[in-house]
């Protein structure tokens, strides 16, 4: 019997099958420019189909098996090193009720402390910038920016206090794509091998030359790993991006996984198997570009083109004045498709052009909190001055998108994302006693592989 | 008018004046709430995404973006 004649429930078939419909191997094929190597890059194999237990995203105790096992000892996204570019700017990253406080050093390197102030605790520093030294604003202990001690108030009443061996906890720091990871564990790897192959995906992109044009970040009313997971996957679109769907090959997503990171490539500008007829290609281009009924067409595609190809066009010459003549190598796929990792465990940059970057953690202490953030990684002019780092722009639990002008388009993307996200919560609280038979979230074996990959990745780091 | 056609039902969308959107198919329409709760008419259901959608003013997609500079070299060259 060959694999294709065997049941759908037989074991050797999960995860096999896959949609009508152009792959994305067919789409690179009629690229009309040569696609990089990385976009043909597969690694898939079937994981697991097991439900993912509810208590992963409501429970207290599971939340707090995170905080040790995982976020105290793995390496995490904390900011761009052009978010502190001058010696003495300092940052403050707070992940899950700790606080870590990043300064650059004269010697322009980086580095990290916990940061509380070792006399009674307070947290040291609260808000971002530029600092001469590192005094608690309670009763005035202060270090220097590179964590020795400075003064102690009232030396007198502290001959206990040994200021050689009061100096600042430091906290390991490691840069990679122009992005500043920080790790608490002392005995932990090292950034390049936790990243893997990543960086090598990533060459041909080149991060560290990007400037963070737009950080926005917003409040949500669900654990972070709800609103981290749907981004991870393109089988929501039919459902709640249905107006994309003439122009977007949702089901025909590629999915992969390597070590700690995995990938989707949701195809743009190709149309979803999920519509009962053929759009043309100038339908195609219109859902692209969000042309409304009222509206013309904002380009005629010519007879014999593609959609994909006039946006590989338009792209080009959106991008020209910046990156100058590389445009002309840069594939229709670079400029059409969302093609977005995830490092565990809530690392999003995306490949090519679309330049946005995801981080989801808890909001403070709070498992039923969470901040999503959203940044552009730009290409700049780089015979210019890089563009300053855009500051975060805050939005609350009951903002809308669009308060964030600098969003454009994708705030309308994700105020639908939104609508389901709070009502997630509220539904998993009620799985668990619904007794409908199972214990848990149920994941397809395909379309939501980076979910998977993430929990399998999330059961190694607890079991350590 | 900003309306769009949903590519699954065929209904058209469309936010009118009051801030409702009108959901039409099949000369039978129906009023709803930007979050797809009924509010008058003879079609008693709608998309809530799509609702949403259409009731908040349309931004400039990337790819119109690249399109409208498609346009200017054109029009340069």
């Amino acid at each position: 019997m060959t694999l294709a004649e065997t049941p759908m429930t037989d074991p050797a078939r999960r995860g096999v099958q896959r949609s009508p419909g152009l792959s994305y191997d067919d789409l690179l094929d009629m690229d009309t420019h040569t696609v990089p190597d990385v976009l043909r890059k597969r690694n898939w194999h079937f994981m697991d189909d097991a439900d993912i237990p509810v208590a992963r995203y409501t429970s207290r105790e599971f939340h707090e098996l995170e905080v040790e096992k995982v976020w105290t000892k793995v390496w995490q996204m904390a900011c761009r090193g052009d978010d502190i570019p001058a010696c003495g700017d300092s940052l403050v990253y707070d992940i899950a009720g700790l606080s870590i406080l990043l300064i650059r050093q004269a010697d322009m390197t980086i580095k990290a402390f916990f940061n509380v102030c070792l006399h009674r605790g307070r947290q040291l520093r609260d808000q971002d910038g530029n600092v001469a030294e590192l005094r608690c604003s309670f009763h005035g202990f202060a270090w220097h920016n590179d964590g020795s001690m400075k003064q102690v108030p009232c030396e007198w009443d502290f001959p206990h206090v040994n200021q050689d061996q009061w100096g600042l906890k430091e906290v390991n720091v490691d840069q990679w794509g122009g992005f500043v990871f920080i790790n608490m564990d002392p005995e932990c790897e090292s950034l390049a091998s936790f990243l893997g192959e990543l960086p090598e995906h990533f060459a041909v992109w080149e991060l560290e030359n990007r400037a963070k044009t737009v950080h926005v970040a917003r409040l949500f009313r669900a654990n972070w790993k709800v609103v981290q997971e749907a981004f991870m996957e393109a089988f929501h679109v039919v459902a709640t991006h249905p107006q994309l769907l003439e122009g977007i090959g949702d089901a025909n997503s590629q999915y992969d996984f390597w070590g700690n990171f995995s990938r989707a490539i949701t195809p743009n500008g190709t149309p979803s198997p999920h519509i009962k007829y053929v759009p043309t290609e100038q339908q195609i281009f219109d859902s692209v570009s969000d042309k409304r009924l009222d509206q013309s067409s904002f380009v005629q595609v010519p007879d014999g083109m593609s959609a994909r190809s006039v946006v590989g066009i338009g792209g080009r010459a959106l991008w020209r004045n910046v990156l100058g003549d590389r445009v002309d190598a840069i594939s229709d796929a670079e400029f059409s498709d969302s093609i977005y990792y995830t490092l565990f465990p809530n690392f999003h940059p995306w490949g090519a052009y679309v330049r946005i970057v995801y981080r989801f953690r808890p909001c403070g202490d709070n498992h039923e909190m969470s901040i999503m953030e959203c940044m552009f990684l730009s290409p700049y002019d780089e015979s210019q001055p890089k563009p300053p780092s855009a500051p975060i722009h805050w939005l609350g639990p009951d903002s809308d998108w669009t308060e964030a002008e600098e969003l454009g388009f994708l705030a309308r993307v994700f105020n639908q994302d939104t609508f389901n996200l709070p009502k997630v919560q509220i539904g998993l609280q009620t799985l668990k006693h619904a007794q409908v038979g199972k214990s848990g979230v149920t994941l397809a074996n395909y379309q939501e592989t980076k979910i998977r990959h993430f929990h399998i990745l999330l059961d190694e780091w607890l079991a350590k | 008018m900003q309306g769009v056609k949903h590519p699954l039902s065929g209904a058209t969308y469309d936010l009118v004046e009051s801030g409702d959107i009108e959901v039409c198919k099949d000369d039978r329409r129906g009023r709803f709430t930007k979050y797809g709760v009924w509010l008058s008419g003879e079609i008693r259901h709608a998309d809530p995404h799509v609702c949403l959608w259409v009731s908040e003013k349309a931004g400039v997609s990337r790819h119109a973006q690249a399109a409208n500079s498609l346009e200017a070299t054109e029009d340069q060259a």
